[in-house]
């Protein structure tokens, strides 16, 4: 399989899983603190990523503010649950490469130190944050 | 390239290669030029056995994934929790190849 087929195959299997978990969510149980994260489980620390999903569903319930301040990651999730299906489906119907240009764009601006430092230390102070609010 | 060379580099360094591209890398060195040598010796392959270890301690912050290079996937995964887990494990089995066909690249670009 080619590194382009693979990656379609992922971000297919990674939208399927999202919305599976999102789905899940809403429909079966109601969220509470108790999660999935192996990070959480295993040391009681929230990881970067903690809240994200709380922070989607209040995004659905058209509560920006709340969603901000329980993970702010949530914003970028939403806008990858939106846009990557349209991209995808664009892509395998029109034959066209929007996704993949876009993966390996991104990855040359990651090459860049001074970017991937940036990326980084944003995330890092993000876990702070998650971890001083408890999450 | 001399056999020998040819020899010495597989006996050191086939390791960091999947078994299929064996034979493609020996028939690449025989038909390099000489002068490839002092780079394909100075050149580090990355180790698959290290990026398995660095995988189980810190796959769950996509580690594993910026140690080999595939520093998007590696921010997508510390973003995601080692994608809530899932990625994590399964990265686990797949860490190895994906090391390798790094290698293999970094081969490629460094004999054509």
């Amino acid at each position: 399989m080619t590194r382009k087929k693979s990656f379609y195959l992922f971000i297919f299997t990674v939208l399927v899983t999202a919305y599976t978990w999102l789905i899940f969510i809403i429909e079966v149980r109601t969220i509470k603190a108790s999660s999935i994260c192996i990070l959480k489980i295993t040391t009681g620390l929230p990881c970067p990523a903690c809240g994200s999903t709380r922070s989607v569903l209040h995004i659905i319930n058209g509560n920006p503010q709340a969603a901000f301040f329980m993970n702010p990651l949530g914003f970028l999730f939403t806008l990858f649950l939106i846009a990557a299906p349209f991209l995808l489906f664009v892509d395998v119907v029109l034959k066209k490469e929007i996704l993949w240009r876009f993966y390996n764009r991104s990855e040359i601006y990651l090459k860049n130190k001074s970017i991937l430092t940036a990326v980084i230390s944003l995330i890092a102070l993000n876990w702070i944050w998650n971890i001083l609010k408890g999450l | 390239m001399d056999s020998q060379k040819v020899d010495m580099f597989m006996l050191c360094n086939s390791k960091f290669f999947s078994a299929p591209h064996l034979p493609s890398i020996r028939t690449s060195l025989q038909e390099v030029d000489e002068n490839r040598w002092a780079y394909l010796q100075t050149t580090q392959f990355k180790d698959p056995t290290v990026s398995l270890i660095v995988s189980i301690v810190g796959g769950t912050f996509g580690i594993d994934r910026f140690l080999i290079g595939d520093t998007g996937l590696g921010i997508a995964k510390l973003l995601t929790c080692g994608g809530i887990g899932i990625w994590t494990v399964v990265d686990w089995f797949l860490i190895m190849g994906a090391t390798k066909e790094k290698n293999i690249i970094d081969f490629n670009r460094m004999v054509f």
